[in-house]
């Protein structure tokens, strides 16, 4: 399968009202269209796609709204590098592409994951903590997503 | 004299008080389907008045509010820029009446997604907006009944 088989309806029901590219990303963020082409389909060939798809002519609505659902697609594995390294390309035919772009790249986390070990035996122990250190800390799992 | 005219570029177009609008007339030609979009939508809100205007990508909603037709454009900085600099004042929907001339805009996380005119007031069901939905047509709607239905709606005026 490629990703020009996914069913792109409703993205290009949405690129053909979008007066702006924040509603066009805003929508597209929960488009079906991107949850397949995440799920189906790994970075490498969603990006190799993408570079395809901006150098191409659209002679449709579809081939028009297909940059930004891949995009949008690319965006959601939290690499920055990779969608910064997107801007380096030309977009002919795609106008919003950069703006879109740089919108995703300023409200992005990149997917990491950071260890907290919260202090224990306050209250009670806390005299002692200085020399009463926990033996086994527990861990907290925080997931950047945003 | 014959002018040429660029496919895409901007316009001369200022606020009261000077400040440039960063806008984009698009004249090429429409991406095929967006008549089939323009054929759902007349399915999709059957009680909106859509108005006979081929699709064009050389204005959207806001420049059809704000810049008479001529010009697209799509950042939301431009349009606070003009609602602040054409002594546009806000007006409550619900302690002040909307009237025919008014204008709406729908906002959403810092975006205004979509503009339109109030062109009349209808007793019972509220203003009637035109307004022109992208690269689509221009069509006569109660703020609801469009594709920005899930935005916050505030109302506008100029007095002066």
């Amino acid at each position: 399968m490629t990703t020009t088989k996914i069913n792109y309806d409703s993205a290009v029901a949405t690129f053909a009202v979008a007066n702006t590219p924040m509603f066009l990303l805003r929508k597209l963020r929960s488009d079906s269209a991107v949850e397949r082409l995440t799920q189906l389909f790994s970075t490498d060939k969603l990006f190799s796609d993408l570079v395809a798809s901006l150098r191409k002519k659209p002679e449709n609505l579809t081939d028009a709204v297909e940059p930004y659902a891949l995009l949008v697609a690319l965006s959601r594995n939290g690499n920055l590098a990779l969608l910064k390294e997107l801007l380096k390309y030309p977009a002919p035919f795609s106008e919003w592409f950069s703006e879109i772009a740089n919108i995703l790249i300023q409200t992005s986390m990149p997917l990491t994951t950071t260890v907290f070990t919260p202090p224990q035996y306050l209250g009670a122990e806390r005299n002692n903590f200085a020399t009463n250190s926990p033996t086994k800390s527990q861990s907290v799992s925080a997931k950047l997503d945003h | 004299m014959s002018v040429v005219l660029a496919l895409r570029e901007p316009l001369a177009l200022q606020t009261r008080r000077k400040s440039n609008i960063l806008n984009e007339i698009n004249r090429s030609p429409c991406d095929a389907g967006v008549a089939l979009q323009i054929h759902q939508h007349r399915l999709d809100y059957p009680n909106a008045i859509h108005r006979p205007v081929n699709p064009t990508a050389a204005y959207n909603c806001h420049g059809l509010t704000f810049a008479s037709r001529r010009t697209w454009i799509h950042s939301a900085d431009e349009i606070k820029k003009i609602l602040a600099e054409d002594d546009y004042i806000k007006i409550d929907y619900f302690t002040e009446n909307i009237l025919a001339g008014d204008i709406i805009v729908y906002l959403k996380d810092g975006d205004i997604e979509h503009s339109g005119i109030v062109v009349e007031m209808v007793k019972g069901r509220g203003p009637r907006i035109l307004s022109k939905w992208g690269k689509c047509h221009e069509v006569i709607h109660f703020p609801m009944e469009c594709p920005w239905k899930d935005a916050v709606r505030e109302y506008y005026r100029i007095t002066t």
